[in-house]
């Protein structure tokens, strides 16, 4: 009873942040709406247990992401000149539309049948207890292949970025 | 609270996400919608592993839709970064980050 009021909630706000990212005038407010709606994810993150997940997500999008876009957004003057639509407003919109409508048709319709015969208790309890072992084993055993891949995508990132910042000081 | 609740607002958010890369001509708002987009896939990857568990599976393989989670976020923070890179070398030559007056790659 209370997780579902506690769900309600933090869903509401999800979504309406979300909304006001995209009709809100004000670029930097939409900024901020930003970071409503991922504080709204980190609600949704504990409410399925992940608390590794949450914690990340709060340190990277919350404290990292959301203030470098602020600071992209004082850095270009164009602030005063709002937030506005493209010529494609309409055409935009309507792409979306039929995407939600797709999504949420196929989502309702099917039978998502969770009661079936699932692992057992013992181990959810003990992967769900644990799950910070269990995610910092499997990243360095199963998935390390992955895990250095990604290590060399951010090395390139972030010389990419400083290139790209450097070329136009020149 | 179920798992279809949660795929639909992981569906509504990614929604919302692609309306607003389609509808939008400032750049900076363009990448928020995209960070918007990256975060719903998450919650439905999280939601699909928290209430669909593969019979007889070792522990590690319960948290599976976390692991993708950790990946994506990795790179939605690469993606950020090197977006965020382009549009302040865009501002340096043009003066401009609207994607209505950016048109040089244009044939």
């Amino acid at each position: 009873m209370i997780p579902d009021i506690i769900f309600y909630i933090t869903a509401s706000i999800t979504i309406i942040s979300a909304i006001m990212v995209i009709i809100s005038r004000d670029i930097f407010r939409a900024a901020l709406f930003l970071a409503s709606t991922f504080l709204g994810v980190v609600g949704l993150f504990i409410l399925l247990f992940a608390e590794f997940l949450a914690a990340v997500q709060l340190i990277i999008y919350v404290g990292a992401i959301s203030v470098v876009i602020l600071f992209a957004i004082m850095f270009t003057k164009d602030v005063e000149l709002g937030n506005p639509f493209s010529k494609f407003k309409f055409i935009g919109l309507f792409t979306g539309l039929i995407v939600l409508s797709i999504l949420i048709g196929a989502i309702v319709s099917f039978d998502w049948n969770t009661n079936f015969e699932s692992a057992k208790p013992e181990v959810l309890i003990e992967a769900y207890k644990n799950s910070i072992y269990f995610i910092g084993k499997t990243l360095v055993s199963t998935l390390v292949v992955p895990f250095i891949v990604s290590s060399f995508v951010l090395l390139a990132a972030v010389l990419g970025a400083i290139s790209l910042v450097k070329e136009g000081n020149e | 609270m179920n798992l279809e609740s949660f795929l639909i607002i992981s569906g509504v958010m990614f929604s919302i996400g692609l309306i607003g890369v389609l509808i939008k001509s400032n750049i900076i708002a363009i990448l928020m919608s995209l960070e918007l987009m990256l975060n719903s896939v998450n919650i439905a990857a999280v939601a699909a592993s928290r209430y669909v568990t593969p019979l007889n599976s070792q522990p590690e393989f319960v948290l599976w839709g976390n692991l993708f989670a950790v990946f994506v976020i990795t790179i939605a923070a690469a993606e950020i970064a090197l977006g965020l890179a382009i549009v302040m070398s865009l501002y340096k030559r043009k003066n401009r980050i609207f994607i209505d007056t950016i048109s040089d790659l244009k044939g």
